[in-house]
């Protein structure tokens, strides 16, 4: 988290994935695009120096950027995700990286954005009650 | 190979289909050794990952998403026509059509590879 805000990082194989950064700034967070050729395979790195909340891998397979980052990191990923209800569901069950095929489109920032601060909502709720 | 079992786990491959993949990414790995690639072990991971992907794509009949003919001319001409030697094999042996995205995005891995070497 930054300012209050949730910290998303976006790796794209092919230097894309603006339309999912505006998605996310929409929602209320912040989106820090890796730009160039094989951004996902250093979505890890941009992570940890970052410290974002969630990664967001966009490749042919859906695999690369994350698989890089659970291998180099420890992170907890899913990938070969299909669809944006894919994503959420693995969102949910705590994932801190997301390997997508590729998807550009504003509504996947959004949603996954506006699940990740009402997740992080859920856990500052739990935290006060402990 | 040993990357093969590892990526057993991580993609949750059929243990039937390991024999076919072994196969595959050994001819793959004789192609980059004739050319010297040369992976670190994580890249190496997701590279070979990447190609038992492609092989599921070619099986499944899965055609990637968008366009990136904007995004070659940032790969050098001798990695995409590495990149051409694989996905020619690949595409030859699963009686698939070569798709020219399939080839960049091969050539991006083995570009990346060269780039972080240097």
């Amino acid at each position: 988290m930054r300012d209050g805000k949730v910290v998303i990082v976006i790796g794209d194989r092919m230097g894309k994935g603006l339309h999912v950064a505006a998605g996310i700034e929409e929602a209320g967070g912040i989106a820090i695009h890796i730009p160039g050729l094989a951004a996902d395979l250093k979505l890890g790195d941009v992570m940890v120096q970052e410290s974002a909340d969630l990664g967001l891998s966009f490749c042919g397979s859906g695999g690369a950027g994350a698989l890089m980052a659970e291998n180099k990191y420890g992170m907890k990923s899913t990938h070969h995700l299909r669809s944006i209800d894919a994503g959420i569901t693995a969102l949910k069950k705590g994932s801190q990286v997301l390997g997508f095929g590729f998807i550009d489109n504003k509504e996947l920032g959004r949603r996954v954005t506006e699940e990740l601060i009402a997740l992080k909502k859920k856990e500052q709720e739990n935290d006060l009650k402990e | 190979m040993e990357i093969l079992k590892v990526l057993q786990k991580k993609l949750d491959l059929n243990e039937n289909d390991l024999p076919e993949f072994e196969e595959v990414l050994q001819e793959v790995k004789g192609i980059t050794e004739k050319y010297h690639i040369q992976f670190s072990e994580n890249a190496e991971l997701v590279f070979y990952a990447h190609i038992i992907s492609l092989i599921l794509r070619l099986k499944s009949k899965e055609v990637l998403n968008g366009k990136f003919d904007d995004c070659q001319k940032e790969i050098e001409s001798s990695v995409i026509s590495i990149a051409e030697k694989i996905v020619t094999y690949i595409c030859k042996r699963y009686n698939s059509e070569m798709d020219k995205a399939e080839v960049l995005l091969i050539a991006i891995h083995i570009q990346a590879a060269l780039l972080n070497r240097e």
